[in-house]
């Protein structure tokens, strides 16, 4: 849980805007809660592209290509991103 | 053709076996469209022993043997976190199917095959079915299957497209293959992190020894779930406290090694296997990432734009099941009440039994059950086909999306909604419609709250009670009462969420979006058809009981009281008199004369009753029908009429779904386009002006507000109920009865008494 150096560059998903790609780095919460994204295909150090959500209410979040999850907003709040930086060559 | 041989040759006869095949998969993969296809009609709807899920089960023959189809609800995990996932997990462990066939969307492969490979960790024999390969041919997603099937190690994996039956050849060859010649658990393993691959070589031996677990799980499968941190597995470790002491053991090496936690890393290595597995076999265009349904999905979620158009497809399922439904609804009561009745008549009659009370049991106890079961068939009919139509589209999942942000403040999942509304229709489908929602707790919740919302039939008592006592504003009475179920509901939702649930699992909203897609006629009536024969079988024969058991207080005398056995006034009989003693009850609400508590009695059996008792009782009508003053009707006769008026129904049905359109633009104010009429209608119009005296005289204003509020919230009718029951057990059913008895009772109190107080009585 602690591989990844917290830093200003991180914040909770619900700060992030529709069509933004960022990457997961941490998952607070429960354990229910963290293998129950994980069956989804939702695990950390992945890039999530964010196809809605608004500053209350659920976000609407894809990643893995045609994955498409639905978030409420105490979730989001748990699962903690960074800016994406792509790799070169990949969009 | 297949049996030819086997008559000639007994070794091939014997060789004729039943054979189960469990079909495996996501929810929305597709899986349902391939189960229909290989069963078509020949399948059965009913529940897990135990559980609230739903067993669907089908029969196909294959090269002369029978197959039993078993479709495991659909999950993405073999965790234990939901009834689901037991029910699925359970069912592969105990090795009653041949073959497990794991259907897999084309299109999202990646996310599909981590349940696919915790079934191969099972190690029991597998099919692969790639669904939807049209979806992904449409967006140039190829899939090289031959090569999947050679690193899976052989594993047949078969591209497939349900609804045109594309691979179904393949699928039951390799099925039959599977079957004749059984190959055996999946030679590929999953390699999962180094870490893990020691802990399970030191937990291995002593699983091994202990033969209550290896008999009942495969070894290296239930240690990857016990240091997964898997509950119930863990709690069947407790009984070997060696082997638990060295899965925690195990389990801190993990996490203080990689800074992890195992169930984590193992889940990552899973992915990681498929990201490999998939190198070279799924190739996708570049870029193309924003799918249609992204684009769709923009306005529908959207937190502004998706509300109007979640308001208007609500509206659609509300006009369906509460209008649209209605035309069947009166041909079943009419062929019932006519047709019915006249032959049950007229064979008591040629029995020599007619005219004493067998008839009067029959025709007024029996078949009038009877008719009150069929009754919601035809709105069962359209709430399933509506349901199906919102989840095969994929709109379910948006519109619990968009509600979800109303609902979390009631302390309830997006998806409640949807039963709430269908409530207004009738309670029977909404207690029906919470099993859409997947926590046991918040169906339970859900269904307890629906009954709170007004249905149809209760609508004509407060027009009734409205016209009689408040003339040209009746409407504010009609107004009033929604708005109080809907209030109660809320106050109810709060306290069962925040008091009496408050320990439950916080309903965590995770849910998978599926591409929209256009949905499929037949996967829809299919299973509607058997579940609206489990409502027939369940909960029809606790409605038949029930009016039985009211027919036999109608029938019998009183003690003490005048009369004989079927021949008694209401007041004398057994009805009257426990009218009568339940009266003081409701002194303190105003109204405490038996007519009304005798009204409260019938309206129990249906709402609908309420009015047609207080008739009965207030203006001395003849209590039961006249016998039969028209002319015997020939068979012939009746057969034409059960025809022409289905013929009649089915016109007025498209009628009714036509003028969705009208009633819904008239909404806006000072729009009036007249609803389109193809047949005539009939004259109905009751005169109920010689009622609505008798219930001025019965009642006071006041007190007649406090009876409409107790008809409103007391016990539905028993229809719901015995829905309920079915749902949700005897005990729920009898804490929901209690409740709303008590909720009544007090609403009426304090407005009756508070009303009083401002001087209004």
């Amino acid at each position: 849980m602690t591989h990844v150096v917290p830093s200003l560059q991180t914040y909770p998903l619900t700060m992030t805007q529709p069509g933004e790609t960022v990457r997961v780095v941490a998952i607070h919460g429960g354990y229910r809660l963290r293998k129950r994204l994980a069956d989804l295909g939702l695990t950390v150090g992945l890039p999530v592209r964010v196809i809605q959500g608004s500053s209350s209410g659920p976000m609407l979040i894809a990643f893995k290509e045609d994955a498409r999850l639905a978030v409420g907003h105490g979730v989001a709040h748990k699962i903690i991103v960074a800016p994406y930086d792509p790799d070169p060559g990949t969009n | 053709m297949t049996l030819t041989p086997a008559r000639t040759d007994p070794t091939l006869y014997t060789k004729t076996r039943t054979f189960t095949v469990a079909l495996a998969g996501n929810p929305n993969c597709g899986k349902s469209t391939i189960f229909n296809v290989l069963t078509g009609a020949r399948q059965h709807v009913g529940n897990w022993p135990g559980k609230t899920v739903e067993k669907h089960e089908g029969f196909f023959r294959l090269a002369g043997h029978e197959v039993t189809l078993v479709d495991l609800p659909g999950t993405y995990s073999l965790s234990a976190f939901s009834a689901e996932e037991i029910v699925a997990r359970d069912f592969i462990l105990s090795g009653e199917a041949d073959v497990v066939v794991c259907v897999a969307d084309s299109a999202n492969l990646a996310r599909n095959l981590y349940l696919f490979i915790q079934i191969m960790e099972m190690g029991v024999p597998l099919i692969l079915g790639l669904s939807m390969a049209d979806v992904a041919e449409s967006r140039h997603i190829r899939i090289d299957h031959a090569r999947l099937s050679h690193r899976l190690g052989g594993v047949p994996v078969i591209p497939l497209v349900g609804h045109k039956a594309v691979g179904l050849d393949a699928l039951k060859a390799a099925m039959l293959q599977a079957i004749e010649q059984p190959p055996g658990p999946p030679p590929a393993q999953v390699r999962l992190a180094p870490v893990v691959e020691e802990a399970i070589e030191e937990l291995l031996p002593l699983i091994k020894r202990e033969t209550a677990l290896t008999y009942r799980y495969p070894a290296r499968w239930l240690a990857i779930k016990l240091l997964e941190e898997d509950d119930p597995l863990l709690a069947e470790a407790a009984a070997y406290p060696e082997l638990l002491a060295a899965v925690r053991a195990a389990q801190q090496r993990i996490q203080s090694t990689t800074g992890e936690e195992p169930h984590a890393l193992i889940a990552d290595s899973r992915y990681s296997f498929i990201a490999e597995l998939l190198r070279g076999v799924v190739s996708r265009p570049p870029g193309a990432h924003i799918t249609r349904s992204d684009r769709l999905d923009r306005i529908v979620t959207h937190h502004i734009w998706g509300v109007p158009v979640f308001l208007a497809v609500m509206w659609l399922i509300f006009q369906i099941t509460a209008n649209v439904s209605v035309p069947y609804i009166n041909w079943v009561d009419g062929v019932v009440s006519g047709p019915i009745t006249h032959w049950a008549r007229a064979l008591l009659g040629a029995l020599g039994l007619g005219g004493g009370w067998i008839e009067s049991l029959l025709v007024e106890g029996v078949i009038t059950g009877v008719g009150g079961v069929l009754v919601f068939v035809p709105v069962l009919a359209f709430l399933y086909l509506a349901i199906a139509a919102l989840e095969d589209s994929g709109y379910m999942a948006r519109a619990a999306f968009v509600m979800d942000r109303f609902m979390q403040k009631l302390g309830l999942h997006g998806k409640s909604f949807l039963p709430m509304l269908v409530g207004f229709g009738c309670n029977v489908p909404a207690i029906y419609a919470t099993r859409t929602l997947e926590n046991p707790i918040d169906r339970q919740i859900t269904g307890f709250l629906t009954t709170f919302m007004s249905c149809g039939a209760r609508l004509p008592i407060y027009v009734i009670f409205g016209s009689a006592f408040f003339g040209a504003s009746s409407g504010n009475l009609v107004f009033a009462m929604y708005a109080t179920g809907i209030i109660v509901a809320v106050l109810t939702s709060l306290l069962l969420t925040r008091v009496v649930f408050k320990n439950r699992p916080i309903p965590l909203f995770v849910m998978e979006l599926p591409p929209y897609r256009l949905p499929n006629l037949r996967n829809m009536a299919l299973p509607m058809w058997e579940r609206i024969c489990a409502f027939l079988r369940q909960a029809g024969t606790v409605i038949l009981a029930a009016s039985i058991f009211i027919w036999l207080l109608l029938a019998v005398p009183a003690p003490g009281a005048p009369g004989n056995f079927n021949a008694v006034t209401l007041e004398n009989s057994l009805f009257g008199a426990l009218s009568k003693l339940m009266a003081p009850i409701f002194a303190p609400a105003g109204f405490d004369n038996w007519g009304a508590s005798g009204a409260l009695v019938t309206g129990f059996v249906a709402k609908e009753a309420v009015i047609s008792t207080l008739s009965q009782l207030y203006l001395d009508e003849t209590p039961r029908p006249a016998a039969e003053a028209a002319a015997p009707l020939s068979l012939a006769d009746d057969v034409r009429f059960i025809a022409a008026s289905f013929a009649e129904a089915t016109v007025l049905t498209l009628q009714e779904a036509v003028n969705i359109l009208p009633r819904t633009v008239n909404l806006l104010p000072g729009v009036d386009i007249p609803p389109v009429q193809f047949v005539p209608a009939a004259a109905e119009g009751e005169d109920t002006s010689a009622l609505q005296a008798a219930l001025r005289h019965a009642f006071t204003p006041l007190a007649a507000v406090a009876f409409n509020i107790f008809v409103l919230l007391y016990i539905p009718c028993m229809a719901t109920t015995a829905a309920m029951r079915q749902e949700f057990g005897t005990r729920w059913t009898l804490y929901q009865m209690g409740y709303s008895l008590g909720v009544a009772w007090l609403v009426a109190t304090l407005v009756y008494q508070g009303g009083l107080l401002l001087g209004l009585g």
